[in-house]
């Protein structure tokens, strides 16, 4: 409705426009293509009509008469072509437009069960080991006890072997636990340290695989920043992952992912380091759909960044020192008036 | 359980060392020398899977996985039994290995019991598979 009115009132703006001018086409082809951007098709349309009775009156000679001559009927009919023109392909535009963002927002929603359903993978796989190792122990702690005699000696050190693979398994599931701890979306001020403990606690199985070496340094005077802990996790999570992942098919170096943060102007900046393959355009990475990996959906590092951005933060990658490739993001502080 | 004879050895292949360490114990109690691997590549080195009756292998491995080092071993040693034993349900890779003659295909958790009957099936299989060859 809101779109209607402002169809006409683009009408009655344009016609003392025009009237001063005289230049009634392309005034009320501006008003049509206006109402036609912001309201859509309808709203265009009702401009079009408007503008041409008021056309029409104001503007074919003689004025204010329905009843014209045949040039000033092709002028008329001209101009209503155009507007019809205007409206159409703006409206089309917009249609196009609306499409896009639908298809964005699906493969987000895509992205994030893609995301989900691996991430689950490698949890079940994380939990299964210790569990299947507890299992084997335990019987093998039974079968020790059952001899005769019973082998005492065997049997205890089975039983010690399934409590520490028992807390091994907590550990996993403790690090999920914080993952998923329900938490409300408005940005909190709060520590960012935990956050990496427990990221690296999650990625430590794959990293033993991969002979990945995992340093972390962290001040301790590290001050709060303000934002959305579990967006953040996510992002710490899916820059160590694309990093571990840049050095899977590296064999002639040492493999190392370092994690810094440190405080700087105000805002605390974290730095992910790794020494893998590189990236050849930081300027195309951020890009949605672009994606370095064979079964990469290439929106991980574009969600990324907005959720950065919307935390008034930056996100930037550039070459290693000497090899690899470092993502840094930096989060405002949380200031005593923030609070 | 059967007497197993000394020269018989269980290669053990596994990326996880809380696993590894758990079978290796298991078949210890039941009497079974076994020889354990961290990678596929480790197993497939020279000498690696001499004198070993039965290979137990984890399908998901960094590197070459279970079904390529069951290709392999097929190959060189067509008489030994492997045994697969993994935490991913993945019917595409079960049925894989089955056809290329995998002895068994347990899932993670596995039960001991079960496990270790599995294993000495598949000692004494190949012990008669070897008597039943002439050409060896």
């Amino acid at each position: 409705m809101k779109t209607y009115l402002l169809a006409v009132l683009a009408c009655v703006i344009a016609l003392p426009i025009a009237w001063k001018l005289d230049a009634p086409s392309s005034c009320f082809l501006l008003a049509a293509m206006a109402s036609s951007l912001y309201g859509g098709r309808g709203p265009g349309y009702l401009t079009a009509l408007v503008s041409s009775i008021l056309f029409d009156l104001f503007f074919l000679l003689p004025r204010f008469h329905f009843f014209h001559s045949h040039e000033s009927y092709l002028r008329l009919a001209v101009f209503i072509a155009a507007m019809v023109l205007a409206t159409e392909l703006i409206a089309a535009r917009r249609l196009a437009e609306e499409s896009l963002r639908q298809t964005q927002a699906k493969l987000a929603q895509a992205t994030q069960i893609a995301t989900i359903s691996e991430f689950s993978a490698s949890v079940i796989h994380e939990i299964s080991q210790p569990l299947s190792a507890m299992v084997a122990n335990g019987q093998t702690c039974v079968r020790w006890l059952s001899t005769d005699p019973p082998n005492l000696a065997n049997a205890q050190s089975a039983a010690e072997r399934i409590v520490r693979d028992g807390k091994d398994a907590g550990g996993i599931i403790q690090g999920l636990r914080s993952l998923f701890r329900r938490s409300p979306p408005e940005k909190t001020p709060f520590d960012l340290r935990p956050i990496v403990t427990e990221v690296v606690s999650l990625i430590r199985g794959r990293a033993e695989r991969e002979k990945i070496t995992v340093e972390v340094q962290l001040p301790k005077d590290l001050p709060k920043i303000i934002g959305d802990r579990l967006q953040l996790q996510q992002v710490l999570m899916n820059l160590v992952l694309n990093g571990m992942e840049s050095m899977r098919t590296v064999t002639d170096r040492p493999k190392t992912l370092e994690i810094h943060s440190r405080e700087q102007d105000g805002m605390v900046l974290t730095e992910i380091r790794d020494q893998g393959v590189g990236i050849a355009d930081f300027e195309k990475v951020f890009d949605a759909f672009f994606t370095t990996k064979e079964d990469g959906m290439g929106m991980g590092l574009s969600i990324c960044k907005s959720i950065i951005e919307a935390h008034e933060g930056r996100l930037w990658g550039s070459p290693g020192s000497m090899t690899g490739t470092v993502f840094s993001f930096a989060i405002p502080c949380a200031t005593e008036e923030r609070e | 359980m059967a007497n197993h004879p000394q020269h018989c050895i269980v290669a053990l292949v596994d990326d996880d060392a809380r696993v590894r360490e758990s079978l290796e114990h298991l078949l210890y109690s039941a009497g079974i020398e076994t020889r354990s691997f961290t990678s596929a590549e480790e197993a497939l080195e020279p000498g690696g899977l001499d004198s070993v009756c039965c290979l137990i292998t984890d399908v998901r491995m960094p590197g070459i996985d279970g079904c390529e080092l069951q290709r392999r071993v097929v190959a060189m040693l067509p008489a030994l039994p492997v045994i697969f034993v993994t935490a991913h349900y993945d019917d595409v890779v079960q049925r894989k290995a089955l056809a290329q003659g995998a002895f068994a295909f347990l899932f993670k958790p596995i039960d001991g019991e079960e496990f270790l009957e599995t294993v000495d099936g598949a000692m004494r299989w190949s012990r008669n598979k070897e008597v039943s060859d002439v050409d060896c």
